[in-house]
């Protein structure tokens, strides 16, 4: 977590439990809230680990589902999943933003795609944990760039 | 016979076999254990003795499933459902107390049980300015995003779109139609 994020930390919030900012607002699914953790990687370093998936950035409408991560922002910090990670303990079938956080509160979530070039692309598509307001777009863009990332939004409108 | 039910839904052996002709997922679904589990018929009849009301009349054409700890019959020739291994797509949308209630009063999973689930939802979906999209909320960020929207009822969206796509839009906020 940034050392000195309470400013940013307010514009991302307030924290809210999954599927509170939605019209959705209810439970979890059995084994949706199961955290996944040696599959959570944390990029509070400010490093994109060297072992993630990059896609050629030369077309960012076209970036690939397979090499899509799940991210979110919450009390641990920025941390992220390969959406592609099998879960057999959920009927999806799939990791989703509450296997990273359980069932407990975040700031926001979406989605990122790591660019060949270092670059982050994301968008605030989580049904769970989405940003609803212009200030909160911004502010996670502030939060990947005070980690050091360079970083570009995406449309929230799936191709 | 099993000593718990817990979590798990169960359908016949015969019925098992009928489904995964048709559909590869559920078989896929049976065989990682968790989310459906089978039993002989012998033990489905166990099961439901005194447990059942509202019988449907003709069985034969039904699966019987056993879902949250409850005996119901799916019927396959319904439109929204491809089997009984989607249906988390309804308890994801409607809610798992709301469901397992309905199913407590209900024990035939049909068009018209799936539609009054619907019909009873207090949430909406939205359409794009340009009707390309589905969207989930109507807030100032998918404003900018999509456009002026149109509220629809999660009926009218259930019957234009299905099940499967209206999962797929609150899970990830929108989807292109």
């Amino acid at each position: 977590m940034l050392s000195d994020s309470n400013a940013v930390l307010e514009r991302l919030g307030p924290a809210v439990l999954p599927f509170e900012r939605s019209n959705f607002n209810r439970e979890v699914l059995p084994g949706e809230d199961v955290i996944f953790l040696d599959y959570i990687i944390s990029l509070e370093s400010g490093q994109i680990p060297a072992d993630c998936l990059r896609c050629d950035s030369s077309d960012p409408s076209l970036l690939p589902s397979d090499l899509k991560y799940l991210w979110v922002i919450d009390q641990n910090g920025l941390r992220i999943i390969h959406e592609m990670t099998p879960n057999s303990l959920a009927a999806r079938g799939c990791v989703c933003h509450t296997n990273i956080t359980g069932k407990r509160k975040a700031f926001q979530g979406g989605e990122l795609w790591f660019g060949k070039d270092d670059t982050i692309y994301v968008n605030n598509q989580s049904g769970r944990f989405k940003a609803i307001t212009i200030v909160q777009q911004q502010a996670v863009l502030e939060y990947f760039r005070r980690l050091g990332f360079s970083v570009i939004q995406l449309p929230n409108r799936p191709s | 016979m099993r000593s718990s039910y817990s979590r798990k839904s169960v359908v016949s052996r015969q019925a098992f076999r009928k489904a995964t002709q048709r559909s590869p997922i559920f078989s896929g679904a049976v065989e990682s254990g968790q989310s459906l589990t089978l039993l002989s018929d012998p033990e489905v009849s166990q099961f439901s003795q005194g447990r059942l009301r509202n019988s449907p009349k003709s069985r034969s054409q039904l699966l019987r499933i056993l879902y949250h700890n409850q005996l119901i019959y799916f019927n396959p020739a319904n439109k929204y459902l491809t089997g009984p291994e989607q249906l988390w797509l309804i308890e994801s949308l409607i809610g798992t107390q709301i469901l397992n209630k309905a199913l407590s009063l209900g024990k035939l999973i049909d068009n018209r049980f799936i539609e009054s689930l619907f019909k009873k939802a207090t949430f909406t979906f939205f359409l794009s300015a340009d009707k390309a999209y589905l969207v989930s909320s109507d807030d100032e960020l998918t404003q900018l995003d999509f456009g002026p929207l149109t509220k629809i009822s999660a009926l009218t969206a259930l019957q234009q779109f299905g099940v499967t796509t209206l999962e797929r839009v609150k899970e990830k906020t929108a989807v292109r139609l």
